[in-house]
């Protein structure tokens, strides 16, 4: 991995100022931060994971002051119930449900309410611990700071501190040569950064399974995840519903009118699909299910 | 130097808000003391947009429609000076930062700092809202993005000071930094829009559940060490 010393080196000689005349240290480390903000926020390129002991009765968590240099949220992982949060938006939550920031229960549901609260639904009744998945922003860097990224990150890095160095001294058209190189390959880091992002937490999945050679489809096998209204006639008699899929295990929260019902007290489900109502509702009442199936 | 500090300052300070009104990329969440019997009430000036609204947990709906007295009179019989538990609230565009509420409140609410989050929720009339920047003496939630201000705002700053009148006028050095802040805003805004859409989902699907597969393999209940 390149040291920033090395990094200091490069971008002097493109400024042809190796003794630094011209540009201070302290100058091209200024514009070798803004690069590395720019391209860590932009290109993913930082993944973390991390414990959260999420406290009972809690709707939101601000992220930005529990995880240093926090950016954004890839998963939400609960070990208790081994399975993922499902990601929705707040406006979805707000259509299916508008007490739900009080409602407590089981979480199996994550937001952003903004880019620093995090939001679970339902706000479990006791504390639970969740695996957090992120992204960080690159940290404050000093001059002798190590830069974790990779050999193309570093030569980004070295364009757009160049080039931003040579347009604080109006140097236009050599700055734009430069920062045209940094803008023309960012997306295309994006990309790479997406597949190695991938690679890595599948490969951290395998060797805590003591596996090797796992693709993403045998670690995680993509379930699709639902919400529905049950079909059936809502006249106040009859109490047969049918889903379009059989549920995964545990995962069906149903609900009437926004109140979720007890598996085996208020309703049963048999041969995958069938949900038979203890208690037949009325018409305009609302019945909704939320579950995966593979 | 040719440009005054105060200057600098300025323009930093209108490319933030600029940046904040154009992004809509600083909420907050503050509370509203309600009195009886008063349906309509300011919100600070800071205040750039209401995108939701909790009363005593429930979010209540928002209307556009300045018809709203008629509306309501056709569907439950609703009076202008009728009281309740209001169902919704109105905002006009003529006076963006007052909020009324239909049916006027019946009870007052006190306001609430702290806890906005979390355990005052069912208590207090919440607005999660869009605002200009605070001051630097301001929490720093208010603020804009630390890691985005030094490589955008510096592009705004030297765009307006170049192109004011006077001996150190540039109008191709404005133009030039006008361009520069014009397509790192644009980044901004992709890396701001991203923080809402959870990717990758190539390893994080919509929700599974860890099936049998998981359990034969014994999955550990902590798969990856911080």
């Amino acid at each position: 991995m390149p040291s920033i010393t090395t990094l200091f080196t490069r971008i002097s000689e493109n400024l042809e100022d190796s003794s630094n005349r011209f540009y201070t240290q302290a100058t091209i480390l200024k514009s070798i931060q803004d690069a590395y903000y720019l391209l860590s926020a932009y290109a993913d390129s930082k993944v973390k994971s991390a414990t959260l002991v999420w406290p009972a009765n809690t709707t939101y968590l601000n992220l930005e002051s529990r995880l240093s240099n926090f950016l954004k949220i890839l998963g939400v992982y609960y070990p208790a119930q081994r399975r993922f949060l499902a990601p929705r938006s707040v406006e979805l939550l707000d259509k299916l449900a508008t007490r739900w920031e009080v409602t407590v229960g089981f979480p199996y549901v994550f937001v952003m309410l903004d880019h620093r609260y995090m939001g679970v639904y339902q706000q479990p009744s006791s504390d639970v611990t969740f695996t957090i998945y992120y992204t960080e922003v690159g940290e404050h860097l000093s001059d002798n700071s190590n830069i974790i990224v990779s050999d193309e990150g570093f030569r980004l890095l070295e364009n757009y501190a160049t080039g931003d160095c040579l347009e604080s001294s109006i140097e236009l058209a050599k700055a734009s040569f430069w920062l045209d190189s940094f803008f023309g390959k960012l997306e295309l880091y994006k990309e790479s950064q997406r597949d190695i992002l991938a690679a890595s937490i599948v490969n951290a999945l395998g060797e805590s399974l003591g596996k090797t050679g796992l693709s993403i489809s045998t670690v995680i096998p993509a379930a699709q995840s639902i919400i529905e209204t049950p079909l059936g006639t809502m006249n106040g008699s009859n109490v047969t519903f049918v889903l379009s899929y059989e549920p995964q295990a545990n995962s069906l929260a149903l609900y009437l009118n926004d109140v979720l019902l007890v598996l085996n007290t208020d309703y049963t489900l048999s041969n995958g699909t069938d949900i038979t109502l203890s208690t037949a509702p009325n018409y305009g009442e609302y019945l909704r299910a939320e579950y995966t199936h593979l | 130097m040719i440009f005054s500090s105060e200057t600098i300052q300025r323009f930093a300070e209108d490319g933030e808000e600029w940046v904040a009104r154009t992004l809509r990329c600083i909420r907050q969440r503050i509370s509203l003391s309600i009195t009886a019997g008063v349906s309509e009430y300011e919100l600070p000036s800071y205040v750039l947009g209401v995108s939701r609204l909790l009363w005593c947990g429930t979010k209540l709906s928002s209307t556009r429609s300045a018809s709203l007295d008629f509306k309501f009179a056709d569907l439950i019989g609703f009076t202008a000076d009728m009281q309740g538990t209001p169902q919704c609230y109105f905002m006009s565009d003529a006076t963006p930062r007052t909020i009324k509420f239909y049916p006027t409140p019946s009870i007052g609410i006190a306001k609430a700092t702290i806890g906005l989050y979390s355990s005052e929720i069912p208590y207090r009339v919440i607005l999660d809202i869009y605002r200009t920047p605070g001051t630097s003496e301001d929490d720093e939630d208010t603020r804009l993005f630390y890691w985005a201000l030094p490589w955008l705002i510096k592009h705004y700053v030297e765009y307006k000071c170049y192109s004011q009148e006077g001996k150190a006028q540039d109008l191709e050095l404005a133009n030039y930094h006008k361009k520069q802040f014009d397509e790192k805003l644009r980044l901004l805004q992709l890396i701001y829009s991203d923080m809402f859409s959870f990717r990758p989902k190539a390893f994080m699907p919509t929700s599974p559940t860890l099936t049998s597969r998981h359990r034969e393999f014994n999955l550990p209940e902590k798969y990856i060490q911080e």
